[in-house]
């Protein structure tokens, strides 16, 4: 960690190397004007992710990161930059997410007329900021990655440039996201002011809250709350949430589906670093602090999703409510008082992002299967009779919406188990009884589209016949949702060997 | 009195006459031309006390990139519509929190509470801080130096997306 640089660190950022110089190339080839070999563009943006992830494995099994029973780290860059199993399993999130999210913009641009090179080099200048998020070791590299991140999104959610609604909606997360930007360099730099150090490893080890001088641990906390608000922006959790109904309805629905689920991950990577790391001796007051949080997301998202008409909107609500979930895994581990407990917490928050990333973006998947010529296609009203119209596509969305609701037999059951499971086991019960009380309270709107699809005569006729990346897309979520929710051993397993790599801070 | 005394009392008042004419001054374009003579005298005394970096930013970035901002906007907008009561207000609340902080600054300075910067000194031996500067911006902060190539990147792709006209 005391040299600066080596030729080896090259080596840890090879994933994100390559995924740029990828991102580079998609850039020269939207210059082309040849429209035949333009028509590539989606199937190279895929085989780039794919590439890097393949890459991004082989550089986890060569330097032994998988198979370590040890918490093993592999820091370059004097501490800017951390390779470990828990980076890697987020890292993997991002790539799956960004995958899906390509299979399923081709048509949809072109029925929007928005077809663009440019737009999937942005989603893999987002990943790349992703991707450096998950391995971030500082605040410093924190921030330019964030930004690197949330810039990408903010052009992708405005990128239907004649479309009001899709204007507005950049516009709005932009200045929302420009304040949460200030308000994260005000909170990183009262934590700087008091600890002299950008290092999320020295914050945590220099000294506890008490050992602080006492005219400066409210200054330090004052700047654990900052942090904490604009990740809160972040991940969608009420309070902070303002921007997430009208920035979801108006972005491409595939870039709503990615920001849904990549950019919360990417968020919660960082919450999750920067808490375990950074701030783990103060983890039962972060635990409060994010349990406020934790019940105003799941109730405000859940009662304002059932008033919702609009499918994209009522996503976004419950996009609101499933960060609520997930913050219960996190307070679990700063609550709970052994080891054991607090890694269940964090298992449980890898598993669930996980299970959300495939759930959501195939629940968006068929939102956009049902965008056509002149029929926008994301009010509820829609989804009537889409079993008669396309019974594969309604089967599958009966599974995504049972899997957002959680109820046994899917994935999304698995995940939520763990988490309530979490916050019971690190006696914060009273949050895992809100949860669950959530959880029913949300069977309500997602069986409004079940009852919808199957119960209801459809408005026209005529099948819906969906596009080779759309079936790729919805059959690889069902397909998640199904197995995983039977035997959800193997991901349980991977969520376990990563979380153990933060167990220097855990413990 | 010495040299450099006289220079920092001759940049001060200009500073300072200059940020009084910004708000005297009947035209917003008049004001903003000010502004921009109180940065670059702000600019001056930062070298003065040998803090060229910091001068450095305020010249590019202030008296630059931000006075740019400014004058598009006042060229774009038409400020004849918003010369209200609604501004009077603002200015009567602005003068009295400008008021407040200069009287705390000298009731501050009057105590003889004025902290020192002893982390500044020993940067200073070793070629400026400048030259500090961008040693650990090359060396410490290598990666987050090279992430950032990237953001701007993204950030002009994306204004070029935004603007262009639809092909």
């Amino acid at each position: 960690m005391n040299t600066l640089f080596e030729p080896n660190y090259l080596r840890l950022i090879s994933p994100e190397l390559i995924l740029t110089f990828c991102a580079f190339l998609l850039l020269g080839l939207a210059t082309v004007k040849d429209r035949e070999s333009k028509a590539w563009t989606p199937a190279l943006a895929v085989l780039s992710c794919l590439v890097t992830l393949m890459v991004l494995l082989a550089l986890t099994r060569h330097l032994g990161l998988e198979t370590l029973r040890v918490p093993d780290l592999t820091i370059g860059f004097n501490g800017m930059f951390i390779l470990d199993a828990f980076s890697v399993f987020f890292k993997m999130i991002f790539l799956i997410a960004a995958i899906l999210t390509i299979l399923i913009s081709d048509r949809y641009l072109e029925l929007e007329r928005a077809q663009a090179g440019e737009y999937y080099a942005l989603i893999l200048f987002a990943v790349v900021g992703m991707m450096f998020m998950a391995s971030a070791g500082d605040f410093i590299t924190i921030f330019v990655s964030l930004e690197t991140m949330a810039l990408s999104f903010y052009v992708l959610v405005g990128f239907l440039k004649a479309n009001r609604k899709s204007n507005e909606a950049a516009l709005k997360y932009f200045l929302l996201g420009s304040f949460s930007t200030g308000i994260f360099l005000y909170g990183v730099s009262l934590v700087y002011a008091t600890t002299a150090t950008t290092n999320l490893g020295l914050i945590g080890a220099s000294r506890s809250l008490e050992a602080l001088q006492p005219d400066r641990a409210p200054i330090f906390l004052l700047g654990v709350i900052l942090v904490t608000v604009a990740l809160g922006f972040k991940i969608a959790a009420v309070p902070f949430h303002m921007w997430v109904p009208d920035a979801y309805e108006g972005a491409p629905t595939p870039v709503t589906a990615f920001l849904s689920t990549g950019s919360k991950a990417a968020a919660f990577v960082v919450l999750v670093r920067v808490f375990t790391m950074g701030f783990a001796r103060l983890g039962d007051r972060w635990a409060m602090l994010l349990a406020i949080l934790a019940v105003a997301s799941m109730t405000l998202g859940n009662v304002a999703a059932i008033l919702q008409d609009n499918v994209k909107r009522m996503l976004a609500y419950s996009s609101i409510a499933h960060a609520g979930y997930v913050l219960l895994g996190l307070i679990a581990a700063g609550a709970a008082h052994d080891v054991p407990s607090r890694e269940f917490g964090l298992e449980a928050v890898l598993l669930y992002l996980l299970i959300y990333t495939f759930v959501n973006i195939g629940a968006f998947a068929l939102v956009i299967l049902l965008r056509r010529e002149q029929i926008v296609g994301d009010r509820v009203v829609d989804f009537a009779g889409l079993s008669r119209r396309a019974p594969w596509a309604a089967f599958a969305m009966l599974f995504l919406m049972l899997s957002l609701a959680g109820i046994p037999a899917t994935a999304g059951f698995v995940g939520k188990w763990y988490l309530f499971g979490a916050a019971v086991r690190a006696h914060v019960t009273w949050l895992a009884v809100v949860a669950v009380l959530n959880s029913a309270v949300s069977l309500y709107y997602y069986l409004r589209i079940v009852v919808m699809m199957y119960v209801r005569e459809p408005a026209e006729a005529g099948r819906i016949v969906p596009s080779l990346g759309q079936r790729v897309a919805i059959a690889a979520c069902l397909g998640f949702t199904v197995i995983f929710g039977i035997y959800p051993q193997p991901i349980l397993a991977l969520a376990e060997r990563s979380v153990l790599a933060l167990a220097p801070w855990t413990s | 009195m010495s040299a450099s005394a006289v220079i920092f009392y001759v940049l001060a008042s200009i500073a300072v006459l200059s940020a009084a004419m910004v708000i005297w001054s009947r035209y917003p374009v008049h004001s903003a031309l000010y502004l921009v003579t109180t940065f670059l005298s702000v600019a001056g005394i930062y070298v003065l006390f040998e803090a060229e970096f910091v001068a450095a930013v305020q010249v590019l970035v202030y008296a630059g990139g931000i006075m740019v901002l400014f004058l598009f906007v006042i060229l774009l907008v038409n400020l004849k519509d918003t010369l209200g009561p609604r501004v009077r207000l603002h200015a009567t609340f602005s003068s009295l929190i400008g008021t407040a902080v200069v009287g705390l600054i000298l009731y501050v300075y009057s105590q003889g509470r004025v902290p020192g910067s002893p982390g500044a000194a020993p940067m200073l031996r070793e070629g400026g801080n400048l030259q500090a500067i961008g040693t650990s911006l090359y060396r410490e902060y290598l990666l987050p130096f090279e992430i950032a190539s990237v953001l701007l990147l993204v950030a002009m792709i994306g204004t070029i997306i935004l603007a262009r006209q639809k092909t």
